[in-house]
């Protein structure tokens, strides 16, 4: 008995499906997809942790290294006590003996060496002004204004 | 040769603004307080600001009009200031006078933030050079005040108030800069501007401008600003002196004295001869610092007795530039009740410390002056306002003067803020005096002029209401 002959357009419909490959159903496709970012995320994680851990250690090797010299250093001077000295006694010598070594600025250090070159550059500009100008300057215009009342 | 009158300029406009002794003329007709309060302002409405800076707008304004600042009608602007508001040579002034500048200070006006970008914190604060405050005197003051005159003889009220409010709002946009100086300019304009309110409230149709003068900014000027920065101006201009405990040696202390001797030097008032051989002997300076020393700063009597002249010195002067300074500043933020008394104890120190050592040695400012004229602003806007009051009285009894300030009914008065007293009045027929009481000469001492410091005195005719 003869198959019944099924319309040409289905026919052809029917084999491009068969030519198409299997597909996962969406909630496994997802699945899938999900493990393979995750997977992928991993991996670059632990290479990014790697780095910093490595990156970590060389800094704190360095910073230790640039510590041991400033403790050096510190320390005598935090406990120096001036010597008897026949002589006048420095002004830093002086202002050590002051000091409690409880209070000694362990940031002193980073204080700039000349704060008087702040005016000094402010003083070389003021130089410069053409000096029928400098009655000009905050200081002076007040003090005249204020003179004149 | 022109930027030698500079200063000179600034100064005369601040002279002729604060020295006026004179009583003002005015005549006053009945008007009642207005109906909504606030239908004329004298300054913007917080709703009407615009954000934005005003200070762009107000530089810019010499630069679009370069050939007027530079012409004699801008030098002679103030000629219009002193003219009679009938005299026919008003016709001229828009000749004298660029419009498009009142646009811009208009423009102005309403910005809501006004930054002048001064490099407080990047250059020694006595140091900056404030030539812009000179332009904005000319025209914020004598320019702006020409021009609400002009309106004036027009009988061009509108304008007129309109014109005080944008010089109000700009002159307080010249005193955000917490410099003194700044304060004064500021003052000397809005000084000018409540002229020019007196000027608007004497014309027959005026309106009543009492809940407008009310609703001023209760200070025109940031006084409390200026005495905060300019308290620790020195430090920021001299910054090693806030590290005095830093060990130098001596070549460092010789070098911080040499830094005061050439800033004293640009700054002191004082002969520069005498400044010279100030600078020449440092000893008597020596000597005094290291007796006051151990007292003033707690120094240990050996420790003072070790150092060299330079540092001695040093000490001593940053000590008493630093506590004048500091105490000044506190004292101008005390209210006049308290601040009056305070300030003439520092004239005292000031007077002692200066013949101890010389005042080219070392120069203390007195503020007492310039403090009385930033609050006689408040004085002349509660004088104006006990005018207004009266304006409503005069409305209420068909013209006829209040015997007695407290007769006004249906509004309050202000007192006196200098002297948290009442202002004195006096009447004669139509005629009547509001006077300010005045300051005690030791606390407030007279100009060198011999003015007195915050006089104020109204004299009113009162006429009847026209039709």
């Amino acid at each position: 008995m003869n198959e019944p002959r099924l319309d040409p357009e289905l026919e052809s419909l029917a084999a491009k499906l068969a030519a198409q490959s299997p597909r996962l159903p969406a909630a496994e496709s997802q699945a899938l997809l999900y493990q393979c970012a995750f997977s992928a995320g991993q991996s670059a994680a632990s290479r990014n942790l790697r780095r910093w851990q490595g990156l970590a250690a060389a800094l704190a090797v360095l910073l230790a290294g640039a510590c041991l010299p400033l403790a050096a250093l510190r320390l005598p001077m935090a406990f120096h006590r001036p010597a008897a000295s026949d002589g006048e006694p420095s002004p830093r010598a002086l202002a050590d003996a002051q000091a409690d070594p409880a209070e000694i600025d362990v940031d002193a250090w980073q204080q700039p060496s000349d704060s008087s070159r702040f005016l000094e550059q402010g003083l070389t500009r003021f130089g410069q002004v053409d000096p029928a100008l400098r009655s000009l300057a905050a200081a002076n215009l007040s003090r005249r204004v204020l003179d004149q009342q | 040769m022109r930027t030698c009158l500079l200063p000179g300029l600034l100064i005369s406009l601040w002279s002729a603004a604060l020295a006026a002794q004179e009583p003002i003329t005015l005549s006053i007709h009945p008007r009642a307080i207005e109906s909504p309060a606030l239908k004329y302002r004298l300054f913007p409405p917080e709703a009407d600001l615009k954000s934005g800076n005003a200070v762009p707008i107000l530089l810019r304004l010499p630069w679009e009009q370069v050939n007027y600042v530079s012409s004699d009608k801008f030098r002679d602007l103030d000629d219009w200031n002193s003219r009679p508001l009938d005299s026919p040579e008003w016709k001229d002034f828009r000749q004298s006078f660029p419009f498009r500048f009142y646009d811009e200070m208009k423009r102005a006006a309403y910005r809501r933030e006004a930054a002048w970008e001064y490099p407080l914190s990047e250059e020694p604060p006595f140091l900056i050079l404030l030539p812009d405050v000179q332009g904005m005197r000319q025209w914020l003051g004598r320019g702006l005040s020409a021009k609400i005159r002009y309106h004036l003889s027009r009988g061009e009220l509108e304008q007129a108030r309109e014109g005080i409010l944008v010089g109000l709002a700009n002159a307080k946009h010249i005193s955000t800069t917490p410099f003194h100086v700044n304060q004064l300019v500021a003052t000397a304009i809005h000084r000018i501007m409540l002229d020019r309110v007196g000027e608007l409230i004497s014309q027959p149709d005026s309106p009543n401008l009492y809940w407008a003068l009310a609703a001023l900014p209760e200070s025109l000027v940031a006084l409390d600003r200026a005495a905060d920065f300019e308290g620790s101006a020195f430090l920021l201009t001299f910054p090693a002196a806030a590290d005095l405990d830093q060990p130098r040696d001596a070549a460092e202390w010789k070098k911080m004295l040499q830094q005061w001797h050439e800033l004293n030097r640009y700054l002191n008032r004082a002969p520069h001869d005498q400044i010279k051989e100030a600078e020449g002997t440092i000893a008597p300076l020596a000597k005094v610092a290291r007796g006051e020393l151990p007292g003033l700063a707690g120094l240990p009597a050996d420790r003072v007795a070790a150092m060299s002249d330079e540092e001695a010195a040093v000490r001593w002067l940053v000590h008493v530039r630093l506590s004048y300074d500091q105490q000044e500043a506190a004292a101008l933020s005390l209210p006049p009740r308290e601040a009056l008394p305070r300030l003439k104890q520092l004239r005292a120190e000031k007077a002692a410390i200066e013949s101890k050592v010389g005042a080219a040695r070392i120069e203390l400012r007195d503020t007492t002056a310039g403090y009385v004229a930033m609050w006689s602003l408040r004085r002349r806007i509660a004088a104006l306002r006990t005018i207004e009051a009266v304006r409503h009285h005069l409305a209420r009894y068909a013209g006829k003067l209040p015997a007695n300030l407290t007769d006004i009914a249906d509004v309050t008065l202000p007192l006196d803020p200098l002297t948290d007293q009442p202002f004195v009045w006096k009447v004669d027929g139509n005629q009547a005096t509001l006077a300010a009481p005045n300051l005690p000469v030791d606390l407030a001492p007279l100009g060198p002029m011999g003015q007195r410091p915050g006089f104020l005195e109204y004299r009113l005719e009162a006429r009847p209401k026209t039709d």
